[in-house]
């Protein structure tokens, strides 16, 4: 019951935050979370069926190109976009995914590596279609929103509500628990007659889907899309917020998403000492909290002190 | 002729560079199954502590390179104490400590460099011609060296007592800690042979670049891509990746360019990955 | 006693209080904000620029700040790392126009520059772009962008005519980094080669952080051109390439077209530098403005003077005279101004145009000159000096 309260006040405090605050800069930051929030939640839904993800920018950027390139050469509606640049990416995943991923998880994380790398070098280097190095500018603004970031800032909320709904949902339906028991079982779970290699298809696509939705709303928000946005770094930003975070429950990308993204604003002021600051906040987590922040309710009695030569596989 | 001679000349030494940073990479990811990010700024430390006893405070290149290599084997052991022990078989934690490793180091170094990138005079002047084709001394110098490091490590590997503890590892940790193997020595030894190695090949590749704090990055990702195509845990297979993403580089890079050599390996990792995902050489150490 | 001291010591901190506070109310002080990068591969620009920036300020200081309808403004900087990445260069434009509310900012980094230019536009907000980007971040969409280097259209256009003539060049091969601003240089190169009756003989493109060029200049070497442009290799990559091909033998002309860093490349490659041409290089100081800037920054910054430095001093220099002409510190009246400023910068005079080009004046022109290292002398001679025409 209080958890219910707490989730309403959030969104309360989150909606209504615009009526306190019209600074943009802010709403920046908060459309920024959601965005990091949701990359982080989508990539935690192929962790679920125990796979790492080491090209979800790249996913992003298949939509935001997509939708970028749509909008700015064939003039199509914006808001045609994002759907289209969740197709877009679902269309990669699954070609991708079925040749990837009947293997074990190793190598898909790997190929996801080499296809993220792969993207940015065509997309940086053909430039008559991908603009180059520049990439695309002049991107327009989604057609009928209010001027002004206010607008935006909602559309951001209620994507990212929609994103938390539909994963939520889908977590605990048949579908998830199908997921849990091929990360958990593989095995076990084929004997029963799971088609294993479609459910973690399913997987990649479902995280490919809000990766490419969530681009095509990045390349409608910023006007530019450059290739530097989508680079291995940028996958593993994203990995970076999920296991911060905490890996192991639906709440922890949401925290680590959140909290990155603004404590790396609250840091800038301190110039060239924002990477020392930011690592030295990754290893404090690592060590105390190996679990991810959402283990600091477990307890801080629960930070064990390994003793050495025991063996540990 | 000249031409082709050429072209395999530069890939070999391009192969042997990127070799022996992809060997240290290896033995930790293969033993302990951790990323090490941070190989790519112990590359970028051992070429700077080289510059600092070398030029600025004076010493021989020969002295100067094995104390910073000593330093930055050092380095290794209090990195895996402090850092690494504690999350010894956990993935992700350790993707995450490496990369906040990398972080801080990178961003002190770059906090105390100047604007001007530094450079450590030449060891070896002088350029070899033979058939039109030309090969500076110090090149020359780390293939030699390259490849006694390479053929090392194989014997170390291969006949050692220690170098078959750490195979044991690699294979079944449990069994080998029936067999009476201590993982911490294991562990520690690991580190210390890889930060050694990577250390090894800056000090050779130093008199060669201009140093700055950015130089261990390409090292480091191509140093993943050749040990993910040779195998995991494999030095044969990391040889065989080293080679052909060397070969790769400098065939494409010189009939159309280095961006598409990059293309074209990172292609054909793929390729390998799918159809054959445990590597060229898998397992065989 | 004990009183007594307690007491004048309270006084003297409250007269020091109100004369602070009378200075205080009587100078103003101007943000101006600073995005470039600190940390990763661009940091030597990066930071290059940010000296010059903070000398400047300094000097404006100390020369009695920024006089605009009777205040006094002191500039303060405000500094943040973009680490030459598009979504920090557009967080960093965000909280540097909305939360420390600057009205004037300078940007570093190529594309960097073309991503913060919606923002910039659409806030009305004075941007400084230490950057390359041609047209796509300098053109009549973006009136309140304002570029501080001469871009490779201006120095190719300068100075090949020259080179071209005195070297008798025939054929050119073009090697350059396969990033906007590696591109662009590459670009401008071919074109004024082409309009100059020089063939091409081949082009290659490699990633900044390649440590080995062999590769591709065992190509381009293999054609026998009569020189090489090395594009925008810079920093740490101009000297170690330019060791690679002298290694592979290659014994035409050297050209050096983006600026080099003249302390990093006579460290790394001294011998290469003999005889190559390096443009936009002075051979020494050419002002005493300049040598000044030199001596302030070796005595501040206790590291050898880089000249690619001076480049970005006059930025806060052009500012003031603008606000002085305009009578105003709003940047949508200085934007009308800037085309008639002109200063005696570094580089002798400096004035803002490039209509003919860009389709608006918001390019910083001066003098662009050529020079050569010579080994056997250990100095550096300067060759040639050029100018754009007047109605560029």
């Amino acid at each position: 019951m209080s958890r219910r309260l707490g989730i309403l006040l959030a969104a309360a405090a989150l909606l209504g935050l615009p009526a306190v605050t019209t600074d943009p800069y802010w709403l920046h930051v908060l459309i920024m979370s959601a965005l990091n929030v949701s990359l982080a939640l989508s990539l935690r839904v192929l962790w679920n069926v125990g796979v790492l993800s080491c090209g979800h920018a790249a996913l992003m950027g298949v939509g935001a190109y997509a939708s970028a390139l749509l909008a700015t050469r064939a003039g199509t509606n914006p808001w045609f976009g994002i759907p289209v640049g969740a197709a877009a990416a679902m269309a990669v995943a699954v070609g991708l995914g079925y040749l990837s991923l009947r293997l074990r998880g190793i190598y898909f994380v790997l190929v996801t590596f080499a296809f993220n790398e792969v993207f940015f070098l065509v997309m940086n280097r053909w430039r008559d279609v991908t603009g180059g190095p520049s990439g695309i500018i002049g991107i327009p603004r989604l057609p009928g929103l209010p001027p002004g970031r206010v607008p935006y800032y909602y559309l951001g909320l209620a994507l990212l509500g929609l994103t938390i709904f539909v994963l939520r949902r889908l977590e605990r339906s048949h579908v998830g628990r199908i997921w849990f028991a091929i990360r958990d079982a593989d095995l076990r779970a084929q004997c029963v007659g799971i088609n294993t290699v479609f459910y973690r298809v399913l997987a990649f696509v479902t995280s490919a889907v809000f990766a490419g939705a969530w681009g095509a709303f990045y390349a409608h928000y910023q006007r530019v899309v450059a290739p530097t946005d989508f680079t291995i770094w940028q996958s593993v930003y994203v990995q970076l917020y999920m296991i911060v975070g905490g890996a192991a429950v639906f709440v922890g990308p949401i925290l680590g998403g959140a909290a990155l993204t603004i404590v790396t604003e609250l840091i800038r002021a301190t110039g060239p000492l924002v990477s020392v600051i930011y690592g030295l906040l990754l290893m404090s987590v690592m060590l105390f909290l190996p679990g991810g922040l959402v283990s600091l309710r477990a307890g801080l009695a629960s930070v064990r002190w390994r003793p050495s030569s025991k063996p540990t596989a | 002729m000249a031409l082709y001679l050429q072209i395999a000349v530069n890939g070999v030494v391009i192969s042997c560079l990127y070799v022996l940073v992809a060997l240290g990479l290896n033995l930790i990811l293969g033993i302990m199954h951790i990323v090490n990010f941070a190989q790519g700024t112990m590359y970028m430390l051992a070429a700077l502590t080289l510059f600092v006893l070398n030029v600025v405070v004076g010493l021989n290149y020969f002295v100067a390179g094995l104390l910073s290599v000593m330093v930055i084997a050092v380095l290794g052991l209090v990195m895996e104490r402090l850092f690494f022990r504690r999350l010894r078989g956990q993935f992700l934690p350790s993707l995450v400590m490496s990369l906040g490793l990398v972080l801080v180091i990178e961003g002190i170094a770059w906090m105390n460099f100047g604007i001007v990138a530094q450079a450590i005079p030449p060891v070896f002047p002088g350029v070899v011609r033979f058939l039109g084709a030309s090969v500076s001394r110090e090149r020359l110098v780390i293939i030699a060296a390259g490849l006694i490091l390479i053929a090392g490590l194989f014997l170390f590997i291969r006949s050692t007592r220690a170098g078959k503890a750490i195979r044991a590892v690699e294979q079944d940790p449990e069994g080998a800690v029936l067999q009476g193997i201590d993982l911490d020595d294991v562990t520690r030894l690991v580190f210390m042979v890889s930060f050694t190695l990577t250390a090894l090949a800056a000090v050779l590749v130093a008199p060669t670049l201009a140093l700055d704090p950015s130089i261990g990055e390409t090292p480091l990702l191509k140093g993943l891509v050749i040990i993910v195509l040779g195998g995991m845990g494999s030095v044969t297979g990391t040889l065989l990746g080293g080679f052909i993403i060397g070969f790769t580089e400098s065939i494409v890079g010189t009939f159309y360019d280095p961006v598409v050599a990059s293309l074209v390996s990172a292609l054909f990792l793929m390729a390998v990955l799918i159809f054959k995902p445990s590597g060229l050489l898998p397992y065989r150490m | 006693m004990r009183t007594l001291r307690w007491l004048s010591l309270s006084l003297g901190a409250l007269a020091a209080c109100l004369v602070a506070g009378h200075v205080q109310a009587a100078s103003k002080t101007l943000l101006f904000g600073v995005s470039t990068s600190l940390s990763g591969a661009g940091a030597p620009t990066g930071r290059g620029m940010l000296r010059a920036v903070e000398l400047a300020a300094e000097d404006i200081n100390a020369a009695g700040g920024i006089k605009v309808g009777g205040d006094t403004y002191t500039l303060k900087l405000i500094v943040y790392d973009n680490k030459y990445d598009t979504r920090e260069a557009v967080n960093i434009a965000n909280k540097l126009i909305f939360n420390d509310r600057v009205q004037h900012m300078i940007t570093s980094g190529g594309t960097t520059v073309i991503a913060v230019d919606p923002i910039v536009t659409e806030n009305r907000v004075f941007n400084f772009a230490y950057a390359y980007g041609g047209k796509k971040a300098t053109n009549p969409g973006a009136p309140y962008t304002f570029r501080t280097i001469t871009e490779p259209a201006q120095a190719f256009m300068t100075l090949m005519p020259w080179m071209v003539k005195k070297y008798g060049l025939k054929t050119l091969a073009i090697t350059s980094t396969d990033d906007e601003t590696g591109l662009i240089q590459a670009e401008d190169s071919e074109r004024t080669a082409r309009q100059l009756g020089v063939t091409i003989s081949d082009k290659a493109f490699a990633p900044r952080g390649t440590a080995d060029f062999t590769p591709m200049l065992t190509r381009l070497i293999a054609k026998k051109p009569d020189a090489i442009d090395f594009g925008a290799w810079a920093g740490s990559d101009g000297p170690v390439i330019c060791k690679q091909a002298k290694e592979l033998g290659y014994k035409g002309l050297y050209i050096f077209s983006y600026s080099q860093s003249t302390p990093t490349f006579l460290k790394v490659a001294p011998d290469c530098a003999d005889g190559a041409l390096f443009f936009q290089l002075y051979a020494s100081a050419p002002t005493p403005l300049a040598d000044r800037v030199a001596k302030r920054y070796e005595e501040k910054y206790k590291e050898t003077f880089d000249p690619l430095v001076w480049r970005n001093y006059d930025v806060l220099w052009v500012l003031k005279r603008a606000v002085e002409m305009a009578g105003t510190l709003d940047p949508t009246k200085l934007k009308d101004v800037m085309k008639e400023v002109h200063i005696d910068g570094v580089f002798g005079r400096t004035r803002i145009g490039g209509k003919s080009y860009y389709g608006i004046d918001a390019q910083f022109l001066f003098a662009i000159p050529v020079s050569t290292y010579s080994v056997k002398d250990s100095k550096w001679v300067e060759l040639y000096r050029g100018t754009v025409p007047e109605n560029y």
